[in-house]
Parts: C-alpha cells; sequence; structure tokens
C-alpha cells in the first residue's frame, strides 16, 4: 500500500463510528453472575475445608513420626527378611 | 455509585467498554466476552470501589486488563497450536483470522488500510498501545489518559509520540 498518509489515514482510523454492544448481553451477564454464585465456594467453606486438611496432615505426622526411628527401620529390614550383607547365597 | 444498579452502569457504559474491548482484540465476539466479564467484574467489586477515581476511570482500567490479559492468551493458544499442529495452512488461517478488526463502521473500501493500522497498532508494546487507544479512539485528554494509567500526563505524552512512531516506521516497513 504505497503513497498513503499513515497520518491521515490513522486520523480516519480514529474517526471510526462507536459500535453498538449487542441487545443481549446484559442477559449474559446476569446468566454469568447467577452461575458463579451457584458455584463459588463461600470463605466460610473455604476455611472449614483448609483447615481440616491441616489438622489431618497434622495427625498423620504425630502418628507416622514416632515410627520413623532407627529401631523401626531394622525391623522393616528383617520383615522383608532382607540379607545384612551382600552374599545373594546364604 | 453504589447506589447505582448494575443495569443502570451497564446502559451508561457498554458501548464505550464494547468498543474500548473491540479495538484491543479486533473480533466482535471476543469484545462481546470481554465486556461480559468486565461487568461481571464490576459486580464482584463494586463495594470495593473507594471514589478516588471517577468510575468511568476505574471502569476503562478494568476493561483495559481484561483486554490486555485475552491477548496475552490468545497468544498463548497461538504458541500451542504452532506447536501442535500438522498443517501450515491452518496456523495462517488462525494467524490471519486475529489481526483484522471486524469493525461494523469500517466500509470496504477502508477495510485494507483500517486493518493495516490495527496490525500496527496490535503490534506495539502494552503501554503505548493503551495510551494511543485512549488518545484515538476514546478521545480521552493526557490528564484523563494519565488518571487511567495511573501514571504523569508527560508520560502518557511520551508513550503517545512514540506509539505514533513506532506505528509509522511499523506501517512503513510491513504495510509498503
Amino acid at each position: 500500500m504505497k503513497n498513503i498518509s499513515w497520518n491521515k489515514e490513522l486520523a480516519n482510523f480514529s474517526a471510526l463510528p462507536n459500535a453498538d454492544a449487542p441487545a443481549f448481553l446484559f442477559t449474559r451477564i446476569e446468566q454469568k453472575i447467577a452461575t458463579r454464585k451457584a458455584s463459588t465456594f463461600t470463605p466460610a467453606i473455604s476455611w472449614a475445608m483448609t483447615s481440616a486438611l491441616i489438622m489431618w496432615f497434622a495427625i498423620q505426622l504425630y502418628i507416622i513420626a514416632p515410627k520413623l526411628t532407627p529401631t523401626s527401620k531394622a525391623n522393616w529390614v528383617e520383615s522383608y527378611q532382607l540379607l545384612p550383607d551382600n552374599q545373594l547365597y546364604p | 455509585m453504589r447506589d447505582q444498579s448494575l443495569e443502570e452502569i451497564y446502559h451508561l457504559y457498554k458501548n464505550r467498554v464494547y468498543n474500548l474491548a473491540l479495538h484491543y482484540v479486533g473480533q466482535t465476539e471476543d469484545a462481546e466476552e470481554i465486556t461480559q466479564d468486565v461487568f461481571v467484574a464490576i459486580h464482584q467489586s463494586i463495594e470495593s470501589f473507594k471514589n478516588d477515581s471517577t468510575l468511568y476511570t476505574w471502569i476503562c482500567r478494568i476493561t483495559i486488563n481484561k483486554s490486555l490479559d485475552f491477548i496475552k492468551s490468545r497468544k498463548r493458544k497461538k504458541r500451542w497450536a504452532v506447536m501442535t499442529s500438522l498443517f501450515q495452512g491452518e496456523i495462517q488461517t488462525w494467524k490471519e483470522h486475529f489481526l483484522e478488526l471486524q469493525h461494523p463502521g469500517i466500509e470496504m473500501e477502508q477495510k485494507e488500510t483500517m486493518n493495516a493500522i490495527y496490525r500496527g497498532i496490535h503490534s506495539l508494546p502494552e503501554q503505548q498501545k493503551t495510551a494511543l487507544l485512549l488518545s484515538k479512539i476514546e478521545g480521552r485528554s493526557q490528564q484523563e489518559i494519565a488518571e487511567i494509567m495511573e501514571t504523569t500526563s508527560k508520560a502518557v505524552e511520551s508513550l503517545i509520540q512514540r506509539a505514533k512512531k513506532n506505528l509509522f516506521h511499523w506501517l512503513e516497513q510491513n504495510e509498503g
């Protein structure tokens, strides 16, 4: 597109008449708002779920942690009947 | 302003939001999507609107942010399409589709040059693009643009100057 005055074209671009927003848009907006309200967790529910999850992790750690001792590791080895040396055959 | 219902605010500002979004994204369907998202965001955040700017300034900022987020999302999808598509033709068609301005006010004889201008504006950095669109399309003063972009008038003036310079340079290089 040679010999075009881009300044003039930019002025034409600026002078484009405003387009009208479609008539049905507000209905769709209301539908979107209603959908979001129906599906969004309330802050209370979110906090309750987060707290429950943290408590569950804490309880698991409380139960498991004492079992992670050197003695328990040795018992684990014994329970699998693993050989303590590198001999494949006794 | 909180006493105004969403419907009142919608009828006051719908065309401005729609037009601004349209000039960012080029496609009427995408501009409709962004307009919906803007008013949903207004509904969610109106209680936290602090009156430290005009309602229109606030709505403009939301529109600009939503439009820019949409463009970034589109670029990510385009990168993914390039990676996954086996057919060169499909990629090219996809790319051309999103670099056209679907504006009802454009007459047939203007279409090529208007699309060229749109592609040129689309190539600008975000800040320059925003300043230029608010100045040329919205007809905002530098002071109003500075308030919307949360910067100074001098910075806006500089952004507009650089935007025009870069735009004309891009048009000379790419469109002849």
